[in-house]
């Protein structure tokens, strides 16, 4: 029997000088203009929560989401190639598992489920927020493992700003972004801009020929360019309108695997996304009204056999009404609708949908705010299939300052795709959401600091966080395309999945006149097994899942002295099965890169410049089977911001 | 005086010499003994595709002497993948040529060592490899539309016949032309090898894929049938047809029911007394008394059959089960009655056999 260990953490990689806000930590039961929590932070503060460092976003200005998580997260990323298809498993969960939330907006593909990270990018946004473990009962659909949570926030300090950002790589590839802002502080508005063009004919040993010898990749160039415009308006401290616009296309080659001779596959990518919101507070009640249009197109074309075009459509709403009447109480009630529709080749009909989910929830605390209690309930009513209730629970107790124990129950859930519904041949409309329990608990100590004997206040040495977290979670009706006597493959929900693990973390950091190290170490462990597959003996049962590894680890140093930063990270990811009952496998492997920083300030203007190492120790590897990945490469970054 | 050998006793001393280097047959001999040969002269081949782009297909090999199986003989000889979806294999003239559909290639090996002799490439989606004289051989396609003509001498594509029918499948040989298969055009192509010309079509029942020849000049077809994709229901059925390989008129065609089961791997006995099919279980037909029985000769039980073979030995039938598609198969062995007899494990997905 399951030992039901309920656990969850959160906790914040952030560097003292950003006023990230922290959850359950300082929650204020009253808002002001200023800290305006989402209903996530106030909600689920007990769910373990990682935001990454505003240093790390500053530096990676030409980096997408999937590469910032695989290197700065235990988070597992599937990647074909450098700017390909790249998805997550979090807490052993499939790339359907990972919801990808873009400023309160769950835009897991209603197609396919599953989101390209490679494709975000990190220019464009404030802030990048993995929330570990199920979320459904905030989120929705897909938050089983976790979610990637994506937020553009309102800057209205007043003036004008502005910044470019460019890199250039010695494999072809080139990045630049521009981004200005300007307020006065009733109104703000931003305007994001950037353009992607790699050549990508990055080196790799080609271990399918006797000598193994170093090839250049070709085939795997793309261009990509996106805008985003956001305007906020803020006529009094009661009040914030927005809207926000996000255009973006991108068009890739994809490279050939090391058994193919040449690829003529490619892909385009284009969406549109956009979301406006109204947040009111009246007394104490505060009012959210938003509602978003997205639109995704996808034409994947690999000139043999399949030449395929799919357009999703998806227009969402949701009002919430949070009350603060009852001291040490929040309560909120909430309603969403959902309108979607495709148009896909593969598919016979263009199917359309209405969802519409309620939402309640409530949070109380203690008067000294060292124990808090939060409750989630969710229901979706949909027109094709029935979706069961999706409750959370969460606790947080401080028994004192610096230390959290947090813990939270949870029922999550993912919709079956229209894919796995509507495509033709074998498409089944007869399918049930996958679901299932979830259970963690999460220890943590943050902000520690030990002073020299001196007690000079600048050198200390300081632990600034770490966590211990164990999870659990059983998932059924998890859906697998099976063969059937006709010889058609048609997706059914047979599979049950058990996946439980451990993920711990600590950052530490030293402190000394002008010489700052900081340094943050991860390990995690994942297991993910098959418990019930549809047929009665089969090797795979109480095999790992493919492609989720069982172990992973990773450090992240960061040395600054004077006007320069390194930044050293490795990260190891452990050995990835290929086939269900674990024959076949890709062996561990670890990727190192180096960066070197060298800021110039003047008056109004910041200078960086960045020189950077990927793949330092030359390392021949594979994420995906056959794909073969860039050797050591270098890059050189310039930014400038202006104030 | 007669020759010692051509008297009655020497005749009987040479037959029952005969029969002992066959009384081993296709058996897997549990006694092995534990330094077996390196060269592989007497066994079975098993030949698995693995999953579509997991680049993880492979070569087994039964040895019948000391009962050993190996899963990985080619990356033991070669030291590299064999590449993705290893589709069929053919033993010509000491050299075995082996099919790797996705990856576009015919890996040309030594069957004993199975070290590589050279790769042929160039092809778009192959499926299936006949040899039509010494130095010429054709390659059946997918997607190409066409069947691609291969010089044996220089291991390369000398030229391509455009193929009416689309998708090209099984090929064989009877009365000097080559017969192929046209899954998505219900017919069987003739063509003359000596002019590379298609000189006739036959039409058989819906999405034929197999066909063997028997000892009696028949060709026999066997086709699976088509399914609607939008309900998922069968339209047409498919069926077995026997066709004269000399007059190239269908003899006689035996429809299958409506039953929502699509046949394939269609397979001959040695004898050519019974012909063997998957269609969820494993049927079989007697070839001298022939109509569809109603029950198949060995049950499905939740299996994936997806390779068949006889061997021509002990007339035992292989089955593989390929399970999820995304693992190692079973092969199971049974005797021609369909009595099992054992079963083990062979590489990811395994679909067919090479008796050598």
């Amino acid at each position: 029997m399951w030992l039901m260990i309920v656990a969850a953490s959160l906790f914040g990689y952030s560097s003292p000088d950003t006023d990230l806000y922290k959850n359950n930590d300082t929650v204020v039961m009253l808002e002001s203009v200023e800290i305006r929590p989402e209903k996530h932070q106030i909600f689920s503060g007990s769910v373990k929560r990682q935001s990454i460092d505003h240093n790390i976003l500053n530096s990676s200005f030409d980096s997408d989401f999937a590469t910032v998580l695989g290197t700065y997260s235990p988070v597992s990323i599937k990647s074909y190639g450098p700017g390909v298809l790249s998805t997550t498993s979090l807490r052993g969960g499939s790339s359907s598992h990972t919801a990808f939330v873009w400023n309160g907006f769950n835009l897991q593909s209603p197609m396919h489920a599953q989101n390209d990270l490679s494709l975000i990018p990190v220019a464009f946004t404030d802030e990048i927020q993995i929330q570990y473990g199920g979320g459904s009962a905030i989120w929705g659909t897909g938050a089983v493992g976790g979610a990637v949570l994506m937020n553009n926030k309102p800057d209205f300090s007043s003036g004008q700003q502005a910044s470019y950002h460019g890199s250039a790589s010695t494999i072809g590839d080139y990045h630049n972004s521009i981004m200005t802002k300007w307020s006065d502080g009733i109104f703000a508005t931003s305007l994001r801009l950037f353009h992607h063009n790699a050549k990508n004919e990055y080196r790799y040993i080609n271990t399918r020929l006797p000598d193994n010898p170093v090839e250049k990749q070709k085939h795997a160039n793309l261009e990509g360019w996106g805008i985003l415009q956001e305007t906020y308006f803020k006529p009094n401290n009661k009040n914030i309108f927005s809207v926000k616009a996000w255009f973006q296309q991108y068009h890739r080659n994809i490279p050939p695997t090391l058994f193919q001779n040449e690829a003529q596959a490619e892909q385009k990518d284009d969406f549109l996304r956009v979301a406006a919101k109204w947040q009111g507070l009246f007394d104490n009640t505060r009012v959210d009204v938003k509602t978003g249009y997205f639109d995704d197109y996808i034409h994947y074309n690999d000139y043999m056999f399949t030449n395929s075009k799919s357009r999703s459509q998806m227009q969402s709403s949701e009002a919430e009404v949070r009350n603060y009447s009852i001291k040490q109480n929040i309560i909120s009630l909430g309603f969403k609708h959902q309108y979607l529709q495709a148009d896909v080749d593969d598919y016979l009909s263009k199917p359309s949908e209405h969802r519409y989910i309620l939402m309640a929830s409530w949070r109380w605390q203690n008067k000294t705010e060292s124990l808090i209690t939060s409750l989630n309930l969710r229901q979706k009513f949909a027109e094709e299939y029935d979706v069961e209730p999706t409750p959370g629970i969460g606790i947080t107790y401080k028994p004192y300052g610096n230390i959290a124990i947090n813990a939270n129950i949870a029922k999550n859930y993912r919709l079956p795709t229209l894919n796995d519904r509507y495509w033709s041949p074998g498409g089944n409309p007869d399918l049930m959401p996958e679901s299932g329990w979830s259970q963690d608990i999460n220890f943590e100590l943050s902000d520690l600091k030990l002073y020299d004997e001196t007690e000079n206040i600048n050198t200390y040495f300081g632990l600034n966080h770490l966590s211990v977290s164990f999870y659990h979670r059983k998932m059924t009706n998890w859906i697998s395309w099976v063969p059937g006597s006709s010889g058609l493959w048609s997706p059914e929900n047979i599979l049950e999945v058990r996946s439980y693990g451990t993920e711990a973390n600590k950052t530490l950091s030293y402190n000394m006149e002008n010489i700052t190290v900081k340094t943050t170490m991860f390990y995690s462990w994942t297991k993910s097994v098959y418990e019930k597959t549809g047929r009665e003996t089969d090797a795979s049962i109480g095999k790992q899942l493919t492609y989720i590894p069982e172990h992973q680890a990773g450090i992240n140093a960061k040395l600054s002295v004077g006007d320069y930063t390194f930044f050293y990270n490795h990260k190891l990811t452990g050995k990835r099965y290929t086939t269900a009952d674990n024959s076949r496998w890709l062996e561990p492997y670890q990727l190192a890169d180096i960066k070197i920083a060298y800021y110039l300030k003047t008056a109004n203007m910041k200078t960086s410049f960045f020189i950077t190492a990927h793949n330092i120790w030359n390392r021949q590897y594979e994420i995906m089977q056959s794909r073969p990945m860039p050797l050591r490469y270098f890059k050189a970054g310039l930014r400038i911001d202006y104030k | 005086m007669k020759h010692f050998l051509l008297n009655t006793t020497g005749l009987t001393i040479v037959f029952a010499l005969f029969v002992l280097i066959f009384i081993t047959g296709c058996e897997k001999d549990e006694d092995a003994a534990p330094d077996a040969p390196t060269e592989k002269v007497d066994g079975i081949f098993i030949i698995n595709e693995g999953a579509f782009l997991n680049e993880n297909s492979s070569l087994s090999y039964i040895d019948k002497t000391t009962g050993e199986i190996n899963n990985n003989v080619f990356y033991e000889a070669n030291n590299r993948p064999l590449g993705d979806v290893f589709q069929s294999m053919k033993i010509f003239n000491e050299k075995a040529y082996m099919v790797i559909n996705n990856s576009g290639v015919i890996e040309v090996i030594h069957p004993e060592t199975i070290e590589l002799i050279t790769t042929i490439t160039g092809f778009t989606s192959p499926r299936y490899f006949l040899p039509v004289n010494e130095t010429t051989a054709y390659v059946s396609d997918l997607f190409a539309e066409k069947i691609w003509v291969v010089n044996l001498s220089n291991n390369s594509i000398e030229s391509e016949i455009e193929f009416p029918g689309g998708w090209s499948e099984s090929m064989i040989k009877a009365e000097g032309n080559v017969f192929v298969s046209a899954p998505n055009a219900n017919n069987i192509y003739v063509i003359d090898p000596s002019s590379h010309e298609i000189i006739d079509n036959i039409e058989v029942f819906s999405q034929p894929n197999s066909m063997v020849t028997d000892n009696n000049g028949t060709i026999w077809v066997l086709s699976g049938g088509t399914w609607d994709w939008e309900t998922g229901e069968q339209v047409e059925t498919g069926g077995i047809t026997a066709i004269n390989s000399q007059t190239r008129e269908v003899n006689e065609t035996y429809s299958f029911p409506q039953d929502g089961i699509s046949y394939s791997k269609l397979t001959i006995n040695k004898t050519s007394e019974k012909l063997f099919y998957i269609g969820g279980g494993i049927w079989s037909m007697d070839i001298t008394n022939p109509e569809l029985t109603t029950e198949p000769l060995i049950e499905n039980t939740g299996e994936n059959f997806y390779g068949l073979g006889v061997c021509p030995e002990t007339g035992n039938i292989y089955v593989s089960d390929a399970i999820d598609f995304n693992q190692r198969g079973k092969i199971m062995q049974f005797s021609s009655q369909g009595n099992k007899i054992e079963s083990f494990d062979a590489g990811v997905v395994p679909a067919g056999f090479v008796f050598q």
